[in-house]
Order: structure tokens, then sequence, then C-alpha cells
């Protein structure tokens, strides 16, 4: 069971997975091994930096556990090389059989492929998670980069500011992030605070359609996909919302536009050029954005 | 030339056991302390650096004078009777190298990355162990460190001439002899003395580099 510890720089994850070690207290515990994003060998051979935890523990059959796992990883070949020799992938995974011939009940690693190149990352991101699975073992995997957290997550913790803020199935967290921090660190756009009665989400700001019944505190998500712009509200169709608001900005991203509008909260929605040339949208343009009261997401 | 074969022999063997004594002593009390402070947290540790950082330049005079004033005979050791002797010589250099080892120690120690203690107790290392690993990894700028101790010291002549007293056949050191062959005049002979100093110098350190260099290679 792998949990991604996921958040930004300096939130604290280093050092939530430290206090876990033991490092900041002192007392390590013997049920855990450690991964940093660095492999952090020391001047031995490979095969002496793998033996090193075993030797430290006073293990027996250190030379069998050992060439198991330099196996495992496929690099029984550079067992007798010097550590500051081998490639950056290489290093890498003596670390992981460093920590991983340890027999630990939770791996823990931080940022253990960032500094390797994506096609390594990916390739030992998969390797490692299959070993974890095969072996049992539950991990913490730190890291700042969601694509790799998703990738490898069972269980999704969001860390910011030194606080867990969310814990949960990576799919239920992306879709209800408690709260605009998360969501704006995850990507997430358009997110509200606000109350809903009689189908209707509202705030200080803002009031528009939703499919929800009566709440007194509420989460709304519009996804930037599914606005659409106009130059002229719409009419006669309760389920859709048409909401006033001015342009503040218009970015080109590749092939599309994104386009940041103050329409009581700010929303961002993405339009592809020719709508930017047939609306003749810019900055300070009066615009109606329009979307489906069963695509705002609430929660 | 009054002095003979003989008398240089003394003066060598002299050197080599004051200045060996001295290196040996400074290493292990320099190393500890360089490992104890870059490692530790203790209240003053801040002072100790400063004042090891100010150790390493201190003018040898002066540390013979002192020396000189505690091992006189009305001196708080006096009753010691090691004032001119080559026990007082070798106290002077050992306060002379320790604070440069200690110093070129503590700076190595403190260079190694946090991370790398970090993973190396996640392993399950001991104090002993860590230690052990540092050594290793650090082999190379201790034996520098040992180098510059005992470069302090061999060439050193203002603190062994004040408290070793420079006496023929019992304190008398080649930079002191030097010095004296100098005054008397005895240009020649002051400078052979001086070429078997920096042959002795450079086989010493010669010797340590050939160890660095191998263990740079194993």
């Amino acid at each position: 069971m792998i949990k991604a510890l996921l958040g930004p720089n300096g939130a604290g994850k280093s050092t939530y997975l430290r206090r876990l070690m033991g490092l900041e207290s002192g007392e390590i515990n013997p049920a855990m091994a450690m991964v940093f994003q660095e492999p952090l060998l020391f001047d031995l051979t490979v095969f002496e930096n793998v033996a090193l935890g075993l030797r430290f523990r006073k293990a027996s059959d250190i030379e069998k556990k050992v060439m198991f796992w330099l196996e495992k990883l496929k690099i029984t070949p550079l067992k007798d090389r010097r550590a500051i020799t081998l490639s950056g992938g290489e290093a890498q995974k003596a670390a992981l059989a460093r920590a991983l011939v340890l027999e630990p009940k939770t791996l823990l690693l931080d940022e253990p492929f960032a500094n390797l190149d994506l096609p390594s990352q990916l390739a030992l991101r998969q390797e490692l998670k299959g070993i974890i699975s095969e072996k049992g073992i539950s991990a913490v995997w730190v890291t700042h980069n969601k694509a790799e957290a998703l990738a490898v997550a069972d269980v999704l913790m969001i860390m910011i500011d030194w606080k867990i803020v969310q814990e949960g199935r990576p799919e239920d967290v992306l879709q209800r992030p408690a709260g605009q921090e998360v969501a704006s660190f995850l990507g997430i756009e358009n997110i509200f605070r606000g109350s809903i009665a009689g189908s209707v989400f509202k705030n200080q700001k803002i009031n528009f359609e939703v499919a929800a019944s009566n709440q007194d505190s509420a989460w709304a998500i519009v996804h930037p996909e599914d606005i659409i712009l106009s130059s002229e509200p719409l009419h006669g169709t309760s389920a859709r919302n048409s909401l006033e608001g001015v342009v503040l900005d218009v970015v080109p991203e590749g092939l599309s536009y994104s386009v940041t509008i103050d329409a009581g909260e700010v929303f961002r929605a993405v339009v592809t050029r020719a709508s930017v040339e047939a609306l003749n949208i810019a900055k300070g343009r009066k615009i109606f954005l329009i979307f489906k009261a069963t695509a705002v997401e609430v929660y | 030339m009054q002095n003979n074969f003989s008398d240089i022999i003394a003066i060598i063997l002299l050197t080599l056991r004051v200045s060996g004594s001295a290196l040996l002593i400074s290493v292990i009390i320099g190393i500890s302390l360089g490992f104890f402070v870059a490692l530790r947290e203790f209240p003053g540790r801040k002072i100790l650096i400063g004042l090891i950082n100010t150790g390493m330049g201190l003018p040898p005079v002066v540390v013979g004078l002192l020396v000189m004033i505690v091992l006189w005979r009305a001196g708080p050791l006096g009753f010691l009777e090691w004032i001119y002797s080559p026990i007082a010589m070798i106290i002077a250099q050992v306060i002379l190298a320790t604070p440069i080892i200690a110093g070129l120690t503590l700076a190595t120690i403190q260079q190694v990355p946090q991370k790398m203690i970090w993973q190396a107790k996640a392993l399950g290392a001991s104090g002993w162990n860590l230690l052990w690993l540092l050594i290793r990894e650090t082999r190379l700028s201790l034996l520098a460190a040992v180098m510059a101790g005992f470069g302090g010291i061999i060439s050193e002549v203002g603190a062994v001439m004040m408290v070793g007293g420079n006496i023929r056949g019992e304190t008398r050191v080649m930079t002191t002899a030097i010095v004296l062959e100098a005054q008397k005049g005895n240009i020649n002979f002051a400078l052979i003395l001086g070429g078997i100093l920096l042959v002795l110098s450079f086989s010493v350190n010669f010797g340590l580099t050939l160890i660095q260099q191998k263990v740079k290679k194993s």
C-alpha cells in the first residue's frame, strides 16, 4: 500500500518523513527504511553500500540478502564498483537496494527519483511500485509532483504549511478538494465557498444555479472546460447559468487561450483561438459566462 | 667545524621524537575535538569554535612564553621540573598543532551533508559506526589536516627555543640549531642543517601523501 504525500516545496513533507523515521527524536524506527532524493552512497563498493544497514543492524546472511536485492534490481554486475563511478539511475537503484535489503515494514521515500531524467523516473517508479506490492510493504512516498503522486498512490495525502490537510483515495481528493488551497495546488480552478438554497449556490459575491439540495456550507467547482463564453446572455433555459463579467486577462496557451473573467468571483475559462477572434475577447471586454447547472460540482 | 656527525644525528632524532610525539598527541586530541564540536550541540559551542579558529594562528613565541611561565620553577607546575626538557617542548608543540588539526577537522566534518548523516542513522548506525563512516568519507581531508599540523610544528622555532632552552644534547632540535649556528656565523653548517630539515619535512609529508593517495585509489 502506497501513501503518497503530496505538497508544495517547503510544506514540511521531508521533515514529516524524518519524524516517522525517528531522525528528529534520535529514536530510529527499526521497522522502517528510508531513501532520499540523492543516492547518498558512501565511498565503498556497491555491495558494501547495500550491506551497510545489515552490518549496522548486525543481521545474519548478509551476503545472500544483498545478492538477492542486487539481482532483483538488476545491478549485480555493479557489485564491485565504487559507488562514485555509478550513473544517477544506477546509484539510486543501489540506494533502493540498501533500504529494501533491511526488509522494512514501511519504506519511506523522499522524492526518490526527482533527480533522474523522465524516462528513468518512469521506469524506476513502475519497478518500485511492483516491488512494494509484491513484498507487501507499506510505503510513504513524498513528492511535489502531482502526476507522480497520482501514478503511485493508493492513498493521497495533501500537506500544506506543515499540516496534512486532506487524506483519501486519489479520485476523491481530486474530485472534492478540501478547500481552495488544496484545489489550487492540485490545479483545480474556479472553486468557491458558499451555501445552497433552492438549487441556487450563493455567496456575497455571486450566485448561480446548481443541481443540488440545500446545504448551509458548500464548495462549488466549475471546471474551465465546461464554461462557454458568449457576447449575449442566454434566455429561456433555466438549466444554464449565464453570468455577466469583465475580461481581466487573455493568455495564449499553445492551441487555446486562457481567459480570466471577473464575474463577482474570478473565473478562468479555456477557449479556442477562433472564439477569441469571433468574440473579440480582450482585456476590459464585457462578456457572458455560460455553464450548465449540472456541470457544477458541489460538495 | 666542531659539530661532529653524532651531534647531528642526536639533533635529528630529538627533532623526530619531539615533533612526532607532539603530532601524535595533537592528532588524537585535535581530531576528537573537531568531530565533537562538529556533531554536537552544547552551550558555548560558537565560542569554542572561535577559540579553535584563533588557535590555528597562535604566535609560537607567545605560546612558548606562556608555557615557560607555567613550567618555570616558581610557576604553578614548576615542581614537575619539566622546563628545559623535551616534555616542555612537546607541550608547546601540542598547543600549537592541536587547534590547527581540530579546526581543519571541524571544517571537514561540517562540510559533510546533513542528509549523509541522516542516511547513516536511518540505516541503524551507532555513534561508533557513524564515526567510522565519517572518517572513511573524509580521510583525504583529515590527512591534509594532519599534514598541516605537522608543518606547523616541524618548522617552529620560537616556542621550542623558549621552553627547551636549546641545550646541546638535551633540547637542541633542528630549528634551534639552525638559529644558533647562523648566529655564530657558521652559515654553511646552518645551511646543511636547513637542507636536512627540508628533506625530513618532505619525507614525512611525502609518506603521508602516499597514504592519502593510496586511500584515494582504494
